[in-house]
């Protein structure tokens, strides 16, 4: 039966269907028609999987597979998928057999961040379209991989940071759009300067950090631990380095600024209309790092070719004094949407608002047109927080990038971060 | 002090290793290393770079060092200062300013990988040993893949070189017969150097391989492979039917024909297309677009035609990318013929580049009668943004596509008012008028401003809803009279909206015209209230009183209580506080605004819990209590956190106050001590660690881990009490804190306008009345601020005689000395410690105490007694001492040196002496402290060239690099050289005598004589050049020291820069008394 419904949606396409039979005459209203219906599997069902992002269920979009390399999440999670929504899902312990499983249009990448590309590039050679949690990799070249793999195979592919679009931003007490307007508006000049900091009402996950001097503990038995690590370098377990707190190791991820900076950036790099260009330097101000448990960092600065800059102030170390989001020479806005331009609210009105994004990712899927935060653009901002996280990594206070030949100017060891060599059969 | 010219460029000159033996301090590498140790983790870049770069020119002697200093992991050992120190190090060492280090540094690594007993460091070190290593370590690299425990980082570490192809290739094929290396990690290594000598050995391993082994190799041969491998690949994905399967062979054949030449490409595509897989026959697809480019246009079309979705967007995406810009206009030409699906994948094409060209295929769609090709056609037109786009859009706003037209108007990139005015016809039907009006309003344009008036008053109730709506947008400060008659005939939805208007339209005015327009409007009005939101639009102090009365008149209440929301300034706090307290039913509203508007507003953090304070008294529910808890955050103090333990009690809340009660304790450190705030530290990590377990929520898990970090550093001893509740002070009684206390901290609230004392050590010291305070028997005074609640709060520390007081966050007295009500320095060293009420009775809350530990004193000994030593200092006070007696603070004992209170200048005896023994103690608690003892000097000169400085230096740290021996501890300053002092670490105490008779100075520190001389010799008696000029040949520093041999003058410490202690100081003056 479901296979049936498989053939159909691929040979059929969504679109043919709708205009041939209104779903009401099939089925009354609230009907959904199979072929108008998409499923999902989840991989990772600890955290953010087991969230409202990812783990729900409708006639819309029903959520039917489960893949967990601790059988304890993935025992959980099937326990309430059948309790919340009454679905008996298909549970796996290797996403490979998650992301052929047929049964699956999309896959949900909820892992920590090592694990990323493999599974979402899997998906995509599977033809799986993807939705992905931030940060959309650990590195640079994994981007680069990922990106090219779902072009390849042209694959519907929605990175899960979603202030591009809506929602309040954080403490700015606005949704990006009106920030959007304005700078398009040209009302507050060129280039800007946007500083993401406590004081213009950003709260960093800045003390998510790692633990030194680990001790070692048996492995869980409900845990495989081999596969958790995967890609990543073998370390001894110790329960801090993985669930919840894998956040505060290089190996896996790299604190508030690689897990939080992407949610932080992405608005930034749309807002200023970087979407198809990176910044040519980076430079560092931090107490110096350690090689395995990540730790703070005073300020980051990226500027970019036309002089725009965008600052992130570490907790506790914010420029002190009211400090203004976004700087240009003709104008300033602070927290709240407060603006040195007078009656700001009105003036702005009198322009166009930006371009529509298109933020229905099922409707995306079924259309077949890009995400509004998709492989390209969300590759673009996920390597700010990765140039980032190489700088403070190798200890640098400067890193220059030539977006021509994709590398670091001057800096072989900063180049060696971009691929970094995954451990075992595990390969790009 | 002297100042010195400080040469760190030096430091950062990397010495070759051969050469590193010694720096140029004299150090060994065991002491360098020792010494950078100390300094790791390096707090910033700065000291990064200079303390790093130091160990790096140690090279292999010191890589040794420190890596033989890693104990096993994993058993609890403190290894993290090693591991710093050799990942800097090679952070270090391979960046451009490390170069002339890396080689030694690296040999150092492979050493150490070699000697390293413990696995986990083995692997640690090798992979710090591949980051420096380049193509001549291949080799070294290679030999530690036989070794299962270091395979895989040797591996990642090779794959890391340049340079390396042939070496690699020899390995490659050495190690796939008869090593233990996986072929999957060999296939990594050719696809990674892209050996095409590989490929035959690759492709002959095929068979029988599993399938994660296949997929690494048809991975390295999509990159390497010849015609050979493709054939191979082209079978290994015919019999996979074109399909995904798990060793990826479709995947890999697709990539190699994507590196083959064209004519190969197509053909591979041609069969591939046939996959029923649509990401198949995308990739398919692209490579024959790809191999046709800009004679595509055939193949484009045809795939048009496809019933599947997925393939012609994929059609349309690679034509984009690979056939040129005529594409656009092909495909457009085409578009008529093809099906409504198609054409609706056309028009979003064209509409997503912008093609001018698709212009008119994308306005003839716009009227389809195919609902999804209509709507993507008005999308696509507002993208292009034309005249003719406009047109085609417009008369859409009354069809079943109004909404997809209104979106798409509002981002219409251009001038529509023109267009949309010929909408605004009051002839026109409601269908046409109300999404006209709403995008009207929705743009601001002002220039329809008439027409809307005009529709505000429609006979149809719908359309004049929406004029009014959009006249928020239209309306200016001229439209105001209109607009206010409007108002007054409204009702309902309409009144609603036009209240906006009315304010909007004026919102550029200052707020004195505003509030100048709303009451002349209510003067005139039957319906006051309507004007209300403009009264709180304006925030004028008379616009709150007016709504301030409307709050207490029962008629207009809920109206002003909504108005009250919507004014944007700090003065409306009080009037917020008021309302949640009187009104149960906009309780959680006011509060919720209230601590927005502060948010905002209010900076200190006295202001802040004083207002979350009154917040609470007024019991609001849950989610509001919640956001309070959170907020306490903001305004830390023993009373807040004395506030969160109880909230701790509240299910509701008591996550929010776990939380704040951490974030005030990290920024704090000062609060974080005493049993009582440990146990609500315990209190907090049990309330996270129960959220952790049950939401796994990471943000609690951290804070877990960030209070198991208080716990630790919670400092035993005196800390807050955590107090809370009111005490009533009688009139003219006294509310007693602690009896014979010597030092304390306390703060308290009291009730605003009321009168009272605090007493300290028995004495009246502060008084306050309802205005003022004023430090009794001083002429300070300060006038109370204007109280956001009814209360004031005081904080209160007394440490040795000093003084620190301040009211409502504002400092009163710092550092101040503790005077009696005549204004001399008092003697009393303890006594009690009171609140006083005055002639009525004073409400007094939440008072925490601290009581601090008794001063330790110094005393001199038996002997010294007899000998007829006078203690300068004892540790209560400097009542001894004249000058900066404000930066030399007397502190738990200690004179310490400060930066904090403003002083300037240096610290003298007040009683002049020739020649003496001066004992003292001393310790350094920052790195690089410069100091001195100035002796037979005067006040406001220069001790070292009137009278002498005997220096106190911490001479070694790294600053001092090129410090001259006579600048050295000990020295008489540029006179004579005294022997280097080795100090301990930082915080050693250190005891020191000046020996001073005559000429004779020696002098002694931790019992070692460093300096025993003639000063007169030293110099020949030249302590002025002979010859009159400012160089001096008889001094060892070269310069006239006019002073030298004063006969007697004061004693002084030297010294500006904050960061030293001294204690125990005692004097004995040999010109009284027979001395050694």
């Amino acid at each position: 039966m479901r296979t049936n419904r498989r053939n159909f949606l691929k040979t059929v396409g969504g679109i043919g269907l709708f205009t041939i039979v209104p779903r009401n005459v099939l089925g009354g209203n609230g009907y959904v028609a199979p072929s108008d219906q998409l499923t999902k599997g989840i991989v990772g069902c600890g955290g953010i999987g087991r969230s409202s992002y990812h783990f729900t269920s409708d006639k819309n979009y029903r959520l039917v597979a489960l893949c967990d390399v601790d059988s304890k999440h993935l025992n959980d999670a099937a326990a309430d998928a059948k309790k919340r929504f009454g679905e008996t899902c298909k549970t796996y312990h290797d996403f490979r057999d998650l992301v052929s499983d047929p049964s699956v249009d999309v896959v949900h990448v909820a892992t920590p961040p090592h694990w990323h590309a493999l599974i979402a590039m899997a998906a995509a050679k599977a033809g799986k379209d993807i939705w992905c949690e931030k940060p959309m990799t650990r590195t640079i070249g994994e981007g680069r991989a990922l990106r090219d793999t779902v072009k390849r195979y042209n694959r519907i592919f929605r990175l899960n940071t979603w202030f591009r679009f809506t929602d309040t931003f954080y403490g700015l007490g606005t949704t990006v759009k009106p920030l959007k307007k304005l700078i398009d508006s040209g009302l507050l000049g060129w280039p800007l300067k946007v500083t993401v900091s406590g004081n213009t009402g950003f709260a960093w996950k800045f003390f998510w950090v790692g633990k030194e001097n680990l001790e070692t503990q048996p492995v869980p038995p409900e845990l495989d631990y081999d596969f958790w690590l995967g890609p990543a370098p073998f370390k001894p377990y110790n329960i801090h380095r993985t669930h919840q707190t894998f956040r505060g190791y290089w190996d896996y991820d790299g604190g508030g600024l690689t897990d939080m900076g992407q949610h932080y950036l992405d608005p930034v790099q749309y807002m200023l209309g970087k979407d198809n260009e990176s910044p040519i330097k980076i430079e560092v101000d931090a107490p110096q790092q350690h090689p395995d448990a990540v730790g703070i960092w005073h300020r980051i600065t990226y500027t970019y070719a036309d002089g725009c800059q965008i600052v992130l102030e570490g907790e506790g170390f914010e420029t002190p004094g009211k400090v203004p989001y976004i700087e240009g020479p003709k104008g300033k806005v602070y927290k709240g949407f407060e603006c040195t331009i007078p009656d700001i609210m009105n003036k702005l009105a009198e322009f166009p608002d930006p371009e529509p994004q298109r933020t229905d990712f099922l409707e995306c899927v079924r259309t077949r047109q890009k995400f509004a935060l998709n492989e390209e653009n969300g590759h673009r901002s996920c390597s700010l927080v990765n140039m980032g996280a190489i700088a403070l990594r190798l200890n640098r206070r400067e890193l220059n990038y030539d977006a021509a030949t994709g590398t670091f100017k001057d800096d072989p060891e900063a180049n060696a971060m971009i691929y970094q060599p995954m451990r075992g059969s595990w390969h790009l | 002090m002297k100042k010195y010219i400080i040469s760190i460029l030096a430091l950062l000159l990397c010495v070759p290793a051969t050469f590193a033996q010694t720096d140029s301090r004299n150090r060994v590498a065991s002491t360098i290393i020792a010494d950078g140790l100390a300094q790791l983790p390096a707090g910033n870049p700065q000291v990064f770079s200079q303390v790093i770069s130091e160990m790096a020119a140690t090279g292999e002697q010191g890589i040794q060092q420190l890596a033989s200093s890693l104990n096993s992991y994993g058993k609890g050992e403190k290894n993290s200062v090693f591991e710093y120190a050799l990942s800097g190090i090679t952070d270090y060492a391979s960046s451009n300013a490390g170069a002339s280090c890396r080689e030694g540094v690296k040999k150092g690594l492979a050493q150490a990988v070699k000697t390293c007993k413990n696995t986990y460091y083995k692997n640690f070190l090798l992979s710090l040993f591949g980051r420096l290593a380049s193509a001549g370590d291949f080799d070294t690299l290679a030999g530690y893949t036989g070794d299962k425990d270091l395979s895989a980082t040797a591996l990642a570490a090779i794959c890391s070189l340049h340079g390396v192809d042939a070496k690699a290739l020899d390995f490659v094929k050495s190690a796939a017969s008869g090593s233990n290396v996986p072929l999957a990690s060999l296939a990594k290594i050719a696809e990674q150097f892209r050996l095409k000598g590989a490929e035959d050995l690759l492709l002959s391993r095929l068979s029988g391989a599993d399938a994660t082994t296949r997929d690494a190799i048809y991975s390295a041969l999509s990159v390497i492979g010849s015609e050979k491998s493709l054939k191979a690949l082209a079978a290994a994905a015919k019999a996979a039917g074109y399909a995904p399967e798990a060793s990826h062979a479709t995947d890999a054949y697709i990539r190699l024909l994507g590196n083959s030449d064209a004519a190969e490409a197509l053909k591979g595509a041609k069969a591939l297309a046939k996959s029923t897989v649509p990401a198949m026959r995308a990739a398919a697809l692209e490579l024959q677009l790809k191999s046709l480019g800009d004679k595509a246009g055939k193949q484009v079309i045809a795939a048009l035609r496809d019933k599947d979705i997925q393939y012609r967007n994929t059609a349309l995406d690679y034509a984009r990318k690979y056939a040129g810009d005529k594409i656009f206009g092909e495909v457009a030409a085409a578009a008529p013929k093809l099906s409504a699906a198609a054409r609706t994948d056309v028009v979003n094409w064209l509409g997503n580049n912008k093609v001018k060209a698709g212009e008119s295929l994308i306005v003839s769609s716009v009227g389809s009668k195919d609902s999804t090709l209509s709507a993507a056609a008005i999308k696509a037109a507002s993208k292009l943004g034309t005249p003719a786009a406009l047109s085609a859009i417009l008369p859409q706003l009354s069809t079943s596509q109004s909404a997809v037209a209104t979106e798409a108007l509002r981002s219409f990139p251009g001038q529509i008012a023109d267009g949309i005015g010929t909408l605004l016809d009051g002839s026109k039907p409601a269908s046409v008028l109300i999404p006209a009006l709403t995008v009207a309003g929705d743009r601001h344009l002002h220039s329809l401003s008439g027409k809307v008036l005009a529709l505000a008053s429609s006979g149809n109730t719908d359309v004049r809803n929406a004029a009014a709506k959009a006249l928020y947008g239209v309306a200016s400060k001229g439209d105001y009279d209109a607009v206010a008659a409007l108002l007054e005939k409204a009702g309902g939805d309409a009144a609603a909206s036009l209240q906006k208007a009315l304010c909007n339209a004026v919102s550029a005015e200052t707020p004195e015209q505003q509030y100048a327009r709303a009451e002349a409007s209510i003067k005139k009005s039957s319906h006051p209230a309507l004007y209300y939101p403009l009264l709180a639009q304006s925030g004028t102090p008379a616009a709150l009183s007016a709504l301030q009365a409307a709050l207490n008149n029962n008629a207009t209440s809920a109206d002003a209580a909504k108005a009250l929301m919507l004014v944007d300034n700090a003065s409306v706090l009080p009037t917020l506080l008021s309302a949640a307290q009187q009104y149960p039913a906009v309780r959680n509203n006011m509060l919720t605004r209230m601590m927005e508007v502060a948010g905002n507003t209010v900076s200190n953090p006295v202001s802040k819990y004083q207002l979350l304070t009154a917040a609470l008294a007024t019991k609001p529910e849950g989610g509001t209590l919640s956001k309070i808890a959170s907020q306490y955050a903001t305004a830390p103090g023993a009373a807040s956190l004395a506030e969160l333990v109880s909230l701790m009690d509240n299910g509701a809340c008591q996550y929010q106050a776990a939380l704040a009660y951490k974030e005030i304790l990290s920024h704090n450190a000062a609060l974080n001590a005493g049993d009582k705030v440990l146990s609500g530290l315990k209190k907090a990590k049990d309330i996270c660690q129960k959220r952790k377990d049950s939401a796994n929520d990471a943000d609690a898990g951290y804070a877990v881990d960030a209070i198991n970090g208080l716990i630790n550093t919670c400092a035993k001893g005196a800390g807050y009490d955590l107090n809370k509740g009111l005490i009533t002070v009688e009139a003219g009684k006294r509310h007693t804190i602690a009896d014979n206390q010597e030092n304390i901290a306390f703060s308290f609230d009291w009730n605003a306008g009321g009168e009272g004392t605090v007493t300290l050590r028995s004495m009246p010291v502060v008084r306050f009345t309802a205005k003022s305070m004023e430090l009794i028997g001083s002429k300070k005074s300060i006038a109370l601020p204007a109280a956001c609640t009814p209360w004031h709060t005081m904080d209160v520390r007394l440490v040795d005689d000093r003084l620190f007081v301040t009211v409502d966050g504002t400092k009163f007295v710092e550092n101040e000395v503790l005077k009696t009500a005549a204004g001399v320095a008092s003697a009393k060293t303890t006594g009690a410690m009171a609140i006083a009420a005055g002639a009525a009775p004073l409400q007094i809350r939440n008072l925490n105490t601290a009581l601090l530990a008794n001063t330790p004193v110094s005393a001199l000994t038996a002997e010294e007694k007899k000998q007829g030593f006078e203690l300068l200092f004892d540790g209560h006070n400097l009542d001894k001492w004249q000058g900066n007696t404000v930066n030399y603070t007397p502190d738990n004992g200690t004179i310490y040196v400060t930066a904090n209170y403003g002083g300037s200048g240096n610290l003298y005896t007040k009683k002049k002496y020739s020649d003496f023994i001066y004992r003292f103690e001393f310790s350094f608690v920052k790195p690089g402290v410069n100091n001195g003892i100035g002796i037979r000097t005067h006040i406001g000169t220069d001790a070292a060239y009137d009278g002498m400085e005997i220096q106190v230096l911490d001479h070694d740290d790294p600053i001092y690099a090129d410090l001259h021996p006579y600048q050295q501890h000990g020295s008489v300053y540029g006179i004579i050289v005294p022997k280097h002092v080795k100090f301990g670490k930082l915080g050693t105490w250190n005891t020191e005598e000046i020996y001073a008779k005559g000429d004779h100075i020696r002098v002694t520190v931790n019992g070692e004589v460093i300096l025993d001389g003639n000063i007169r010799e030293a110099c020949k008696g030249h302590n002025i050049a002979p010859d009159g000029g400012k160089s001096n040949p008889y001094t060892v520093d070269h310069q006239n020291h006019p002073g030298l041999f004063n006969k007697d003058g004061y004693v002084s410490f030297c010294g500006h820069g904050p960061g030293v202690r001294f204690r125990n100081v005692r004097i004995l003056d040999l010109s009284k008394h027979k001395g050694k």
